[in-house]
């Protein structure tokens, strides 16, 4: 038990600027994909949540739902498939059909941000219909257009309820970056077959990259919880007794003839 | 009395599917009428408040605000509800704004107002509704009566030429059903004009400069609280009287 210990030390300090490289690299590719991939998901969730019954004459029917069907596609093809096979497709597929040379970063960025885009499409989505249609008509009623309602009522109530999806999927991305190493990206996972592969030290490797992998992952959670928590603001509010005089007693002054 | 047109409806119906829920429905509110409508669960009542306030669009029929015909698709419709204010038996606050936002929004947006003349105009309207000191409550954090309030608040803060009430107490526990009614007795004081749908009979019959009893979609009678409370024309409208305990 005690050279198992031994051989972790030995293998971090020997190799802990390549496991330190691997997390860094794990990390920006989750949390940019995740940032692009939200941002396409508010996208397509949007345009998916766009009523395309009688009541939406303005927007024109016909090519509305023509992009709700493409959109669509995106959508299930790939929550459909695997990552590790869209990127093989993507990476070699290019190459090999079109002569693209796309250089793997782009590559992974790409597929890790439209696999999230998938995801959070439908997330938004269903965000965006759990939000009470009292809120749509409180807007209405007051004058605003569908556009307005939408970017000051909706969707900042949508982003808060669904948060903890964004964060599940940061963590799932933090976790499947390491398919990547299909297309040879230098994730912490990539790090660990090099380092393991070549001192048959598995078991060691592996423990290193699994608390790594754990912090990583406990890291983003807080982050997000923070986020939120952020968001909620202050659990209690104070009375404003700057503008009128004692009103602390909870009785309320009502002022008949206050002036028109 | 007053008679200016603030709005009129001719021959408006309405219909789900086949269900016919407005039946030829005419009517005018002049200024500074309070007109309560009264009638049975499923008469129609909110049915007609929303589409006068196109939340709901008529299936035939013609409104006139302030003589001119409006349709939902004319340019202007966005200030016209803006001065067609509507208050919600569900308050429908914005839940994310606190308090003093839920009304500066609008006013920001539809009729573009700065950041502190809205805050300012708020100010003095919530101080109206005796909520100033909450403008940085959130909605969750109100009682029912305190949001009807703000709800209240926010409408007026448009500066609307009327308001329309649907069931404004009908979701709040009886201790605070007063406190919103107060509000809205004072502001009949006032003078603004309002088309109310309200249970409450011993309000309308207080309040109201004219009251139209709904029935079936149909206005079956209207007039004065007095001849609708005390001389009901129709067997309808005792029945429902009777039911609601305002007639013998
Ligand atoms: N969106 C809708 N689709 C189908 N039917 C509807 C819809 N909205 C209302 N109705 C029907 O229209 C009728 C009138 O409803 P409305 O809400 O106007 O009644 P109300 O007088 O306001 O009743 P209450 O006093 O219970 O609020 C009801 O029978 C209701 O079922
Ligand atoms: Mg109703």
């Amino acid at each position: 038990m005690l050279s198992f210990w031994d051989n972790i030390s030995t293998t971090w300090s020997r190799y802990k600027s390549f496991y330190l490289i691997g997390a860094r690299n794990t990390l920006v590719i989750s949390f940019v994909s995740t940032l692009i991939g939200c941002v396409i998901g508010f996208a397509v969730g949007i345009v998916q949540a766009i009523p395309d019954d009688e009541s939406a004459r303005k927007v024109k029917r016909i090519p509305l739902k023509i992009v709700k069907v493409i959109l669509r596609g995106y959508v299930e093809i790939f929550r459909g498939t695997p990552m590790i096979v869209q990127a093989v497709f993507i990476y070699y597929g290019m190459r090999m059909a079109f002569g693209i040379h796309m250089d793997m970063w782009t590559a992974a960025f790409i597929i890790v941000s439209i696999n999230t885009g998938a995801y959070m499409a439908e997330t938004v989505r269903g965000g965006i219909m759990s939000i009470d249609r009292g809120q749509e008509e409180g807007a209405f009623a007051l004058g605003m257009t569908y556009y307005q309602t939408m970017l000051y009522v909706i969707l900042p109530q949508t982003f808060r309820n669904i948060i903890p999806q964004i964060g599940n999927n940061l963590i799932i991305n933090i976790k499947d970056t390491s398919v990547l190493s299909v297309i040879s990206i230098t994730d912490l996972f990539f790090v660990h077959k090099s380092v393991s592969g070549s001192l048959y030290n598995y078991f060691e490797s592996a423990t290193i990259v699994m608390v790594i992998y754990l912090m990583m992952t406990l890291g983003a959670s807080w982050l997000l919880r923070k986020l939120e928590k952020k968001i909620d603001g202050k659990k209690h509010y104070d009375l404003s007794t700057t503008d009128t005089l004692a009103h602390t007693s909870g009785l309320v002054r009502y002022n008949r003839s206050s002036k028109k | 009395m007053n008679q200016i047109s603030v709005l009129r409806i001719e021959q408006l119906s309405k219909t789900f599917g086949t269900h016919e829920v407005l039946r030829a429905v005419d009517f005018e509110l002049h200024q500074s009428d309070v007109v309560c409508l009264i009638g049975s669960s499923g008469s129609g009542k909110s049915t007609l408040l929303r589409c006068l306030n196109f939340l709901e669009d008529a299936t035939s029929g013609t409104i006139f605000y302030k003589n001119r015909e409006v349709t939902r698709y004319q340019v202007n419709l966005a200030e016209y509800r803006a001065k067609v204010g509507m208050v919600f038996q569900s308050f429908n606050l914005f839940e994310h704004l606190n308090v003093l936002k839920n009304c500066t929004l609008a006013m920001e947006k539809v009729q573009k107002l700065n950041k502190d003349e809205a805050a300012e105009r708020a100010r003095f309207y919530l101080d109206k509704v005796g909520m100033l000191p909450f403008i940085k409550a959130k909605p969750h954090q109100l009682s029912g009566g305190q949001k009807q309030r703000v709800a209240i608040a926010r409408a007026l803060a448009m500066e609307p030429e009327v308001l329309l009430f649907d069931e404004p107490t009908s979701a709040l526990d009886p201790q605070m059903v007063n406190e919103v009614l107060e509000v809205m007795r004072s502001l009949a004081e006032e003078g603004m004009t309002m088309l109310i749908a309200t249970h409450e009979m011993m309000f309308a019959r207080d309040v109201s400069t004219r009251v139209i009893f709904l029935d079936e979609g149909c206005i079956l009678e209207e007039g004065t609280p007095e001849e609708i409370f005390n001389r009901p024309r129709h067997e309808r409208t005792r029945e429902f009287l009777q039911g609601m305990r305002i007639l013998h």
